[in-house]
């Protein structure tokens, strides 16, 4: 738990300096100020996540950088296939779309960040779109009817497990 | 030799850039409802201004300026699905009803009034 604050505090920092561009000792002094005030609104986020093997980005190391590099090359290229769909859509004179709403399961229930990581990436995914969540259900809306199935082929929840290591349960 | 190299990246990915956000703009109005104008505007607004945000970030000299850049590109890769997502469930939650397509179909016959007879 404290080694997440501390190592939390050094990234931060470090965000400061990229953002200040400066290294004068008052810009130092103020930026650790700023980081200790978000630390203390944000530190009651932590407690509930210190329970399940959640992923944090206060733990960094080398395995789970490599992880995010991974998660992100697969959504950059959902979020490049989803958007060259979507200009086919908008620019056919005859606007071939056909919206639903599906509910679905999300394999990720004890897991509030892959949660998270998940339905954000179904947003990202070609004519998909998380509305609304229910417990361990989510209600997405399609824009066409071939997108249900490239959704349920793509298997982006086995991706995602495949990338952050955990075994459904 | 190194600013004509890097030109002709920026270029193309502003040239990208542009055309996405053209496309985004033109399905927000051309789609029915709120829930499939935010599948036009939040897809095609994250690859325009993340292609933009990186051209500016190859063309800029400054190293923190071009980070501060890149930063800005994958805060909006965040943010964008989130904040589509809370404007459509409060959509939901509200009660806006989706567009359906069969109930969009009119039949306009002038000489045949039986569609309009049963269609009410």
């Amino acid at each position: 738990m404290l080694r997440k604050i501390i190592i939390l505090i050094l990234f931060l920092w470090l965000l400061w300096f990229i953002l200040m561009a400066s290294f004068n000792p008052v810009s130092l002094l103020v930026g650790l100020f700023v980081v200790l005030l978000v630390i203390y609104f944000s530190v009651y986020f932590f407690k509930d996540h210190d329970k399940d093997e959640s992923v944090i980005l206060a733990d960094l190391n080398f395995n789970k950088l490599k992880k995010f590099f991974k998660y992100g090359f697969l959504s950059l290229i959902e979020i490049v296939s989803a958007n060259i769909d979507v200009a086919e859509r908008v620019l056919d004179p005859r606007l071939p779309i056909k919206p639903s709403i599906v509910k679905i399961k999300v394999p990720f229930k004890n897991n509030s960040f892959l949660f998270t990581l998940f339905v954000n990436t179904i947003t990202l995914t070609p004519g998909t779109l998380t509305l609304d969540y229910e417990g361990e259900y989510i209600y997405v809306h399609f824009l066409a009817e071939e997108h249900i199935e490239s959704l349920s082929q793509r298997q982006l929840d086995k991706k995602i497990m495949e990338i952050f290591d955990i075994h459904p349960d | 030799m190194i600013s004509v190299f890097a030109n002709s990246i920026v270029v193309p990915l502003i040239l990208v850039g542009i055309l996405f956000f053209i496309v985004g703009t033109v399905g927000l109005l051309r789609f029915p409802d709120i829930y499939c104008r935010i599948h036009a505007t939040t897809k095609c607004d994250t690859l325009g201004a993340g292609a933009i945000l990186l051209a500016m970030a190859i063309y800029e000299h400054d190293f923190f300026i071009s980070l501060k850049l890149i930063l800005i590109a994958m805060l909006i890769f965040f943010y964008s699905p989130t904040i589509g997502h809370i404007i459509s469930r409060t959509a939901m939650r509200t009660g806006m009803k989706p567009w359906k397509k069969e109930e969009n179909i009119v039949y306009v016959d002038e000489q045949n009034s039986q569609y309009k007879e049963s269609d009410s």
